[in-house]
């Protein structure tokens, strides 16, 4: 370990400020900043939980938004603000169709870089220390992984790797905290003596010896820099179009640091000779059987036996969510009626006098507001925490290999099968999952297969609609129907939309046991995100049905949706009342017909049995499960893609639904 | 590393090592991103049947590639080890 040096004068914390997230930079507080770099999938997220003492949301987990994430944190050296940037290759890599990753690095005002590496494979990693090194920025490397590069039976000598880099080398494991706190206060007093410099209190010291790549090299790098555009000519974009110009005089890098990011490619193909060199220098190779998580890595990958793998992983998925989901959402709903509902509806009815108006205020905010629970809770939530645990493992990437070739027909790459997964809980956080995907085309026919995809609400009509009264072998046909559907609509729509797939080119995340708190955090970070898109729509939308039911005027829409819905599909007129309003809530397909039916028909219907035939069911929630995506659905579709696609996939979807639903009744011979 | 005509990448079997020639310059990006230049040396793990993807090894990192961007990088194969 080479320059653990702590200025003096650094030791003592600061008075306690809640540590909290916070994204950009506080003007209020001016902390150092030190940003957090590494390739993914190497355990940054981990190593901000770590050294914050917070876990959540993880900024590259595959279906997630990808965006910086700041975090103060408190060390023995004094409190910092740690930024933790999207995992990249490299500092000029473009992710997603977006500006170069050292404008974001830049952008995040960083006096000091930590960089994660895995210490199982250091040639692969140093090449971005190297380009971090060279910004002229002090230097912070964790060795991080070591567990897992000890269980491969890889050591490395960071004492050595450290003076061949003459930055400090720790070895960390982010997973139980083993080194994170070191190493972020050492970066911590690294950044801060940066700031002692910038402000004249402290004697600068050279950070990058000179020469360290070939003369060739260094000289074109030296012409590159003495090229850079002074701070005389500042505030001529078009001598600087770069901006690293301004970047280098107002003191955020070196102008040696500017010109290797303005020359990748004659410095990457050096780095990454020295990196392999460095890496056979500083590696100790011990032959090991290879841990069970790589060799179940490896079958995950392939045909066998990965497609039984895939298949058990599916299993027990739809078992957990069906079975444990259903039996939670029954006592939720139980318990509610006993508990909740009197309350609320004593004090409606209490502080409203207006009877039509109180009943209408407790469609929203007795049965609305039980609907989401009931839904969200058991079903969403649950559905959360397994998406969570199966990205926290790695075998999302194994997923999308296994599927590449079969979401290639519908002009897809394998990275889709991650938000279709996540699109069985809630077609919401789906829909913003397709951001990880290359180019529009993609992300609209993603989207489109996504608000196909039955939600578990669409899929809680489903089996309550045909399980009781048509049995198990119906539902799962209707499953079936569902998921052809599916797949058909995906055909069509990839060969009406112009261009062509962006192919899979993925690194694949090894296998680990997934992390509780990780997990736990996750899952719940994104319920809530759901609970805030979810809630106001579903109790507005109940309070407005309520409104319309209690009034009366619902009656004479049924005679307008009457031609298709008992002319073309077979159903009872009030069927028609149902679907439509479950555009508001999917579930309400269910309770409002039974809700209708009592109504009208009076107390003889106790069941949906009593109301409809099977066939009739059949068709039925084959047209509640296509048709219109929920309001909540085509919010989140029109906030990504606008409005004019939104409304063309809700018709498009209501098309088919219709259409399918009357070919249906005809052969079921309901209609 | 023994000197034989270069093949597409495709066209190799699993547990083959080669040393990569030619990346096609409208994957190069990609490619990078994920670690893969010309010059390193892979090794085939798995190739996925009915035009799946490839995966290979670099290093101890495993990259699936699509069978359309794997045919384009043309390899020069070696001793399987």
């Amino acid at each position: 370990m080479t320059g653990c040096h702590v200025p003096a004068g650094l030791g003592a914390p600061d008075a306690a400020v809640a540590a909290g997230p916070r994204v950009g930079r506080p003007a209020a507080i001016d902390l150092p900043v030190i940003a957090l770099v590494g390739r993914p999938n190497v355990g940054k997220s981990t190593f901000l939980a770590r050294a914050s003492g917070r876990f959540a949301e993880t900024t590259n987990a595959p279906g997630t938004t990808v965006q910086s994430e700041a975090r103060e944190v408190r060390t023995r050296a004094g409190r910092a603000l740690l930024v933790d940037l999207p995992g990249t290759g490299s500092l000029t890599d473009h992710p997603v169709a977006g500006p170069p990753f050292w404008t974001e690095l830049a952008a995040a005002g960083p006096d000091a870089i930590l960089v994660v590496v895995d210490a199982g494979d250091v040639a692969r990693h140093l090449p971005l220390v190297l380009a971090c090194r060279d910004l002229g920025l002090p230097v912070v490397v964790a060795l991080n992984l070591a567990d897992e590069a000890a269980a491969h039976g890889i050591g490395v000598d960071a004492g050595r790797l450290a003076q061949l880099l003459a930055v400090p080398v720790l070895r960390t494991v982010a997973r139980t905290g083993d080194g994170v706190a070191g190493t972020v206060a050492l970066a911590v007093a690294r950044a801060r003596r940066r700031r002692g410099v910038r402000a004249g209190t402290h004697s600068p010291r050279a950070l990058v010896p000179a020469g360290m790549y070939p003369p060739a090299v260094e000289r074109a790098l030296a012409a590159a820099a003495g090229e850079l555009p002074t701070s005389h000519a500042l505030g001529a974009a078009a001598l600087d179009p770069s901006g690293l110009g301004a970047l280098v005089a107002a003191g955020g890098l070196s102008p040696r640091g500017a010109a290797t990011l303005l020359l990748p490619d004659l410095v990457d193909p050096v780095r990454r000779e020295l990196a392999a060199r460095w890496a056979a220098e500083v590696e100790a190779v011990h032959p090991r059987r290879r841990p069970f998580a790589d060799r179940l890595g490896a079958w995950s990958i392939r045909p066998w036996p990965g497609l039984l793998i895939l298949a058990l992983v599916l299993a027990a998925t739809f078992a957990l969510v069906s079975v444990v989901g259903a039996a939670a959402a029954g006592l939720f709903s139980e318990a509610w009626a006993t508990f909740a509902s009197p309350l609320i509806d004593g004090l409606v009815r209490t502080l409203v006098p207006i009877p039509e108006l109180a009943a209408a205020l407790l469609w929203g905010l007795d049965s609305g507001i039980l609907g989401l629970l009931a839904i969200g809770i058991p079903y969403v939530l649950l559905f959360y925490f397994l998406v969570a645990a199966l990205e926290d493992s790695g075998y999302l990437t194994s997923l999308a290999v296994l599927t590449d070739r079969l979401l290639g027909g519908l002009g897809l790459s394998g990275r889709t099968a991650i938000p279709l997964l996540a699109a069985t809980g809630c077609n919401v956080p789906a829909i913003y999952g397709t951001r990880v995907l290359a180019t529009r085309r993609e992300r609209v026919l993603a989207s489109f297969l996504v608000t196909l995809v039955p939600c578990s609400a669409r899929s809680a009509v489903v089996v309550a609609a045909l399980m009781p009264f048509a049995g198990p072998v119906v539902t799962a046909a209707a499953f079936a129907l569902i998921v052809g559907l599916t797949l058909a609509a995906g055909i069509a729509a990839n060969a009406m939309l112009p261009g062509r797939q962006s192919p899979l080119v993925m690194e694949l995340a090894p296998l680990r046991r997934p992390l509780a708190r990780q997990v736990a955090a996750k899952a719940t970070a994104r319920f809530r995100g759901f609970i805030r898109m979810a809630a106001p729509v579903m109790i507005a939308g109940s309070i407005g049905l309520g409104l319309a039911y209690e009034t009366g005027l619902v009656w004479p829409a049924t005679a307008i949706l009457d031609p298709v819905v008992v002319g073309w599909l077979g159903l009872p007129s009030i069927a028609g009342l149902a679907l439509a309003f479950a555009f508001l809530r999917k579930e309400l397909a269910l309770q409002l017909l039974l809700v209708l039916a009592a109504a009208t028909a009076g107390a003889g219907i106790a069941s949906l049995g009593d109301l409809m035939t099977p066939g009739q069911l059949f068709v039925y929630a084959i047209v509640t499960s296509v048709s219109v995506p929920c309001v909540a659905t085509l919010a989140a579709l029109a906030g990504e893609l606008g409005w004019r696609t939104a409304v063309a996939m809700s018709a498009a979807t209501l098309g088919l639904a219709i259409g399918v639903g009357g070919v249906l009744a005809r052969l079921l011979g309901v209609a | 590393m023994v000197a034989s005509p270069p093949i597409p990448l495709a066209h190799l079997s699993a547990g083959a090592r080669s040393r990569v020639v030619e990346v096609p310059p409208e994957d190069a990006d990609r490619l990078a991103a994920e670690g893969l230049h010309r010059g390193d040396t892979l090794v085939v793990e798995v190739i996925l049947p009915l035009g799946g993807p490839v995966v290979v090894r670099l290093g101890r990192a495993r990259v699936a590639i699509a069978r359309r961007v794997a045919a384009g990088i043309l390899v020069e194969p070696g001793r399987s080890t």
